[in-house]
């Protein structure tokens, strides 16, 4: 075929087999409609532009944490409204998502493991002219205020600490220990600790037992596990015995028998077991593990049910260190909850109260020292969000409804495209017309969801009928593009006057235009409704498809044809 | 090619362009009154899978403990059962539960994951005031972008009344067989708008862009094109409700009905009315229609 001639031809093949491929090698996904997901509507106490789009980004990040496979945190036009979906419809997992959408991130600062000012005590300082957060090129500054107890705190803590660290953790745990195998333990004493460019002076281990006050024991792996089963029933009574008696009590006789055990050969655990039991006495509700509490050693296992402690697990990546500043995600960070450190600044050290301050710092580039900025502002507002919140409308669509919705779209998708086919045929009677119209509608379907699948749309049920739209509104383009055409074809027949093919293909596409606009124009301010933006999503790529690409591959072809 | 003419030649083409308005006025109070679904006026949707085969009327049973109008759709998938229950009324978990338990034998396990959601009134009636406000700014932006396209104040006014009356009518219809408006319903109306524009301006042009011939011919000409384009939408939809009167899927169904009442009304807005608008207007105009037209943007 002359490729000058046809060239709308062959860009409507290449744009079918471009999205043939990315449809086959990157799929579809697909919406909570189809495969099952929750949609939760949160209502602001409050509304407005900076309540909701803080609260939406606060919210984001903390769902984000949780690892579900989607999750959608999406604004609504009234400013009141957040929309929330989440890609599981299980009850243990919801009950997780709606603690964590009333939960309360608690901020806090310390220096050199001394408590400066926590919660809110501290905050934006909003009332600053120019802003509370300010991003000059790289360098970025964020203006904060304390109050109550904060700046006395803080004087104490940064007394004389020039040129050391202040630390920054949201939601450190306040009342866990972490349990480790040895191996990690020398590991994380042998690394030192860098969050910031001059922080010097600590490795990871110090860094967790001191700056972030989280005590760290260190239990060895059961070498013998025949040994340990038989030692097993003895240290049950034991502790039994111990915990009938009283914590304190057992806590001095413990330290007693731990420095004489250990001359005793008895293993180190024995020690991290009584070291488990003290700190349960204080206050540790929750131990941290590296590893599944099934990979224990026995006696630890049972020490820490026996004790009724809760258990987090923080699986560490063997080829990771605990601690890198490039990865914000790495070990220490996930555990502690720390966001970041700064130095501290003379003028700020002579031990007098601190009412006002900036955290500042540089950034690679400007958009990077942007997102810190907005970064900040999450963590410091996260102790409240900036207004209150109620879940409104919690709505789960189950897999097993959506995976039929999906069946019945296509049974629905195919049964209409055979009707239409019918009609068309009986109109025309003329096989090749019919079938040229079937197959440009068939490659109208596969762009646009070729389209879907290149920028990651997710095709819900609203999607789906806006290509059912968009396809319907292609029908009727082709079927006035063959009819002005033939009319043309017609008329050069029976009159042997020429009759010119081009203008009534272009009157075709005045039509066909306008109708696209009018189209267009009807379903942009649709995008605003969160339930119907795939429908206008669809609606709009498939009216835009049909102009651009296979409106004037079909003209072609029925010029050719007739 | 005279179809058009020998089955409405013999009427009068001025009763024939009343006939679409009157009918319109004549609907608009049931249009405005048109019963509304859950997501505008508040209610209760739960989805239930249980792990076995449930007959419809033990399920019906079941929830009509709980409240007394409710609208209960039930799929068997081969040993596990979906069950779908919508109410306008406030259904508790609580009672739901307890119902459930006793009449139905559902485990703790399988009632751990009935969560009826409730729609609150307020918030649906925030959602139909988006609804309506989104409504107006497409209906604007329609009404530029054809006037900006024909540039000619009455042919516009004949493309845009006819769009909106077959809103009305559909509504009108809607309600008359007491069908709920919901929010895919919204979407289906803009579609709407958008399939009464296509026939309306491909008429349109039709008969005022070729000035070289008679009017009834042209609109002769236009029927048969017009008549395809609603036929195969009309046959799309009309399989859409067919197939989901046996497989329910409201949000199609809705989207169905919608359409097929709006392309009914649509065949007589645009073939009785605005046909005798633009012929009134053609025979103002001596016959003559503005050749203003010169749109080519694809040129060889």
């Amino acid at each position: 075929m002359d490729i000058k001639r046809n060239w709308r031809i062959w860009v409507l093949a290449l744009a079918v087999m471009l999205s043939l491929a990315l449809v086959l090698t990157q799929g579809l996904s697909f919406g909570i409609d189809f495969s099952g997901g929750t949609e939760l509507k949160m209502e602001l106490e409050k509304g407005g532009d900076d309540n909701v789009g803080l609260t939406t980004r606060i919210l984001k990040e903390r769902l984000n944490g949780l690892g579900l496979k989607s999750v959608q945190v999406l604004p609504e036009v009234d400013k009141k409204h957040i929309t929330i979906k989440v890609s599981t419809t299980d009850p243990a997992e919801l009950e997780q998502v709606r603690n964590i959408l009333y939960q309360q991130a608690f901020f806090e600062q310390f220096v050199d493991g001394d408590l400066c000012a926590k919660g809110d005590e501290i905050q934006l300082d909003v009332s600053r002219t120019g802003g509370s957060a300010v991003v000059t090129g790289r360098s970025w500054q964020v203006f904060v205020r304390t109050t109550g107890d904060g700046p006395a705190r803080c004087g104490k803590a940064m007394k004389g600490k020039v040129g050391h660290m202040t630390d920054i953790f949201l939601d450190r745990p306040r009342e866990a220990a972490i349990l480790l195998e040895d191996s990690l333990c020398s590991e994380l004493a042998g690394m030192d600790f860098t969050n910031n460019a001059d922080d010097v002076g600590y490795t990871d281990l110090e860094f967790l037992e001191t700056r972030a006050n989280i005590p760290v024991l260190c239990f060895t792996e059961s070498e013998a596990e025949e040994e340990e089963e038989e030692e097993e029933p003895r240290e049950l009574n034991e502790s039994l015995m111990e915990e009938l008696g009283i914590v304190v009590e057992s806590n001095e006789t413990g330290g007693n028998e731990t420095e004489e055990n250990e001359t005793v050969e008895l293993p180190q655990n024995d020690q991290v077991i009584e070291e488990l039991r003290a700190l349960a006495g204080q206050n540790i509700t929750k131990v941290i593990l590296s590893v599944n509490i099934t990979a224990l050693p026995a006696d630890i296992r049972d020490a820490v049910e026996e004790l009724n402690l809760t258990v987090e697990v923080v699986p560490k990546d063997p080829d990771q260190p605990f601690h890198s500043r490039e990865d914000p995600d790495s070990w220490i960070d996930a555990v502690t909850g720390l966001k970041s450190t700064l130095e501290i600044q003379e003028g700020l050290t002579y031990g007098t109260p601190i009412y006002s301050s900036v955290f500042t710092g540089s950034s690679e580039s400007p958009e990077e020292a942007q997102k810190t900025v907005d970064s900040y502002q999450i963590w410091l507002s996260s102790g409240n969000l900036p207004i209150k919140i109620e879940i409104v409308l919690e709505k789960p669509n189950l897999p097993e409804f959506g995976a039929r919705f999906l069946n019945m779209s296509m049974i629905v998708a195919l049964v209409a495209i055979i009707l239409v086919g019918i009609v068309i045929a009986i109109r025309y009677r003329e096989p090749k017309i019919s079938m040229f119209i079937l197959c440009i509608t068939l490659s109208e379907v596969i762009i646009i969801l070729g389209f879907a699948s290149l920028v990651s749309w997710e095709l819900d049920l609203a999607a789906v009928a806006g290509i059912i739209a968009a396809v319907g509104t292609g029908v009727d383009h082709q079927v006035v593009i063959t009819d002005e055409t033939l009319r043309g074809e017609r008329k050069r027949s029976d009159d042997k006057r020429l009759w010119d093919v081009k203008g009534a293909i272009n009157r075709a596409f005045f039509i066909i235009f306008t109708a696209a606009a009018t189209t267009v124009g009807a379903m942009l301010p649709l995008m605003s409704i969160i339930d119907l933006k795939g429908f206008a999503f669809t609606t709009i790529v498939g009216v835009l498809i049909g102009i651009m690409v296979t409106r004037p591959a079909y003209a072609r072809i029925v010029e050719l044809i007739t | 090619m005279d179809f058009y003419d020998r089955v409405f030649g013999k009427t009068d083409y001025r009763i024939l362009a009343l006939l679409p308005p009157l009918l319109g006025l004549l609907l608009i109070p049931l249009a405005m009154n048109i019963p509304l679904g859950i997501d505008f006026v508040g209610g209760t949707e739960v989805q239930i899978v249980a792990e076995r085969a449930l007959s419809e009327s033990a399920v019906s049973g079941a929830v009509a403990a709980c409240v007394s109008d409710a609208h209960i759709s039930i799929q068997d998938l081969g040993g596990k059962t979906t069950i779908l229950v919508k109410t306008k009324e406030d259904l508790t978990k609580a009672c739901l539960d307890e119902s459930f338990s006793s009449n139905l034998g559902f485990t703790d396990e399988e009632l751990k994951k009935v969560i009826p959601s409730t729609f609150k009134p307020e918030l649906g009636r925030t959602l139909l005031d988006q609804g309506i406000n989104v409504f107006m700014i497409a209906v604007i932006l329609m009404v530029i972008v054809v006037f900006l396209a024909f540039r000619t104040v009455i042919p516009s006014i004949a493309v845009i009344s006819a769009a909106l009356f077959d809103i009305i009518i559909a509504l009108g219809l809607l309600s008359l067989f007491g069908i709920e408006l919901t929010l895919a319903g919204v979407a289906a109306l803009l579609m709407l708008v958008g399939y009464s524009v296509d026939t309306d301006i491909m008429l349109t042009t039709r008969t005022l862009k070729q000035a070289n011939k008679p009017f009834d011919q042209s609109v002769n000409e236009a029927f048969v094109t017009g008549i395809t384009m609603t036929g195969t939408t009309l046959a799309a939809m009309t399989s859409i409700i067919v197939v989901t009167s046996f497989l329910e899927m409201e949000a199609m169904a809705q989207i169905a009905y919608v359409l097929v009442a709006g392309l009914v009304a649509d065949l007589f807005t645009t073939w009785f009315m605005n046909v005798g608008i633009l012929k009134w207007y053609t025979g103002r105009k001596g016959g003559l229609a503005p050749s203003r037209f010169k749109f080519s943007l694809f040129r060889d």
